[in-house]
């Protein structure tokens, strides 16, 4: 994996721009690398974690000549280095981007030893939320989930919303050690 | 829009079907609209909860496949999906139950030093200077006892690789959790001696050591509460620095191995309060300690062995397991 070579000064920069609020700065920072990360995904990029930290990096690069003059939502300006980012990726992995027939892989005992393994890995409460949403068959699933939603108070759509959010780092955890193993 | 073209649009670029004018509008409303953003995650999962669930339609399954499935993440999140139902029938909930431990809960131990107090007075009166000389030789308050207990608990194997302050050495588990050989028992007593510590008299003290007993139990946003509210109490602090920076670090760490985040802000503002310790205490060995595995995490193995060589020079016996463990961290990065 690339390693960033910022320094820690450039991240704090960042992190400065982005709010005065340290606390405030860091959902922000964390929550433009969760949306940079769907965009490369959803572009079909095999890395999008990588690829979003890279924008990342070029961002705080800026940083220094943008802070004081840029107007506007700092996440755009995040977004105007995306194309460049994915044009170079293009450029590095072009055979990936031909779309390979889909094929789900048979759920092995290892698939599910490392499922197990990064489901214990989650907080208490998310962990049974997503258990809890993915509990019973197809009818009772639906029934359960609307139970679930209003146990919470919260619509189906947040619950789906709060499901998809856990299943991001629970999915790279199994991904990591379904790598690690092979 | 109305509710329903917009879902359509997001199913469209779910699906890989919108063209490029219209993708780049997209992806601009969804990296600032915070709303819309959400409804893309929800969408998402609702479809492919009906493809898993053999509900969709023949020819959206059909599109599913060839569009959503045909990249790696989509793939994956399918797959997931997949796992998740399966696992749902037999992998038991954690349920916990709300955390009981807030200070001032512990009606025994809260019960206990207030008799104990008053038995204490009345001996005094009874025995005057006797009595004095036993309360400052052997008497251990709440804060004392608890961090005696919270050693004793930890004293086979400690389950952060961090150092902190005022923790005796122990070596680092082995295994995930480090669950195998802790203490439980001296574990309990170090929670109520503690929890009523802060009951009682919550100061920087107080909720420092608070802090570590939450450190050692992996529970880092707990504890980096309690460091917070102890710097509050006290910033000038060297040792809440040290340990609040060890707390920081460790999250990060977690973050990283379990793939919910980079830990980039966590490791920075480990470094702000590991810097702070060292600027107020430049002696503070533990300090040294943490900054030196933060370097090391941070991808900086120079900067790491030359706080460690600082450890090694401040380690009052250099013939300690700390030191030794220091030694070794320098020899893997080094060879």
């Amino acid at each position: 994996m690339k390693k960033s070579s910022l320094t820690t000064e450039g991240l704090e920069k960042l992190l400065m721009w982005l709010n005065p609020n340290r606390e405030i700065a860091g959902n922000i920072y964390g929550e433009i690398h969760f949306k940079l990360t769907k965009i490369f995904a959803r572009r079909g990029c095999s890395n999008p974690e990588e690829l979003a930290d890279e924008t990342i990096d070029r961002v705080i690069q800026k940083v220094p000549e943008i802070e004081h003059c840029y107007k506007g939502d700092p996440a755009l300006y995040f977004y105007g280095f995306v194309k460049y980012v994915f044009l170079d990726y293009l450029k590095r992995r072009p055979e990936l981007y031909t779309l390979p027939q889909a094929h789900l892989p048979e759920y092995g005992e290892r698939r599910f030893e490392c499922l197990d393994e990064c489901l214990a890995k989650l907080e208490a409460e998310e962990h049974d939320l997503i258990l809890e949403y993915y509990e019973g068959d197809k009818d009772a699933k639906i029934k359960n989930r609307k139970a679930l939603a209003d146990s919470l108070g919260i619509t189906i759509e947040t619950l789906r919303t709060r499901v998809q959010r856990i299943k991001g780092p629970l999915r790279k955890c199994v991904k990591t050690c379904i790598d690690v193993g092979e | 829009m109305n509710t329903s073209e917009e879902r359509d649009l997001i199913r469209r670029y779910l699906l890989r079907e919108l063209p490029d004018d219209e993708l780049k509008q997209l992806e601009e409303r969804l990296i600032t609209d915070h709303t819309f953003f959400n409804r893309i995650l929800a969408e998402e999962e609702a479809m492919i909860d009906q493809y898993v669930s053999e509900r969709m339609p023949p020819q959206c399954k059909e599109r599913f496949e060839v569009s959503y499935m045909s990249t790696p993440e989509g793939l994956e999140q399918v797959n997931l999906a997949k796992g998740l139902t399966e696992r749902a029938a037999v992998v038991p909930l954690k349920k916990t139950t709300p955390s009981s431990e807030t200070p001032g809960d512990s009606f025994f131990a809260r019960g206990l030093s207030n008799q104990f107090l008053k038995v204490a007075a009345s001996i005094t009166i009874l025995c005057g200077l006797s009595l004095v000389i036993w309360l400052v030789f052997f008497y251990q308050s709440d804060l004392e006892a608890g961090m005696t207990a919270l050693n004793q608990a930890y004293s086979r194997q400690r389950t952060v690789e961090v150092r902190p302050t005022d923790m005796n050495y122990a070596p680092l588990a082995s295994t995930r959790g480090g669950r195998d050989d802790v203490d439980d028992l001296s574990l309990s007593r170090a929670k109520n001696y503690l929890r009523s510590a802060v009951s009682d008299k919550p100061d920087a003290e107080s909720h420092q050591a608070w802090g570590r007993l939450h450190l050692m139990r992996r529970d880092f946003d707990k504890a980096i509460e309690e460091f917070k509210i102890a710097l509050d109490h006290s910033e000038g602090h060297s040792k809440i620095h040290s340990d609040l920076g060890a707390a920081l670090l460790e999250r990060a760490k977690a973050k990283v191995k379990s793939g919910a985040g980079d830990g980039k802000v966590d490791m920075l503002e480990s470094l702000k309060h590991l810097n702070r310790a060292i600027e107020l205490d430049n002696s503070l060995a533990e300090a040294f300690f943490n900054r030196g595995l933060l370097h090391r995490e941070m991808g900086e193995p120079g900067l790491a062995i030359t706080d460690w060589n600082k450890y090694l020079e401040l380690d009052k016996d250099p013939e300690s397991r700390w030191s030794g463990e220091v030694r070794n961290m320098i020899k893997s990065l080094t060879q």
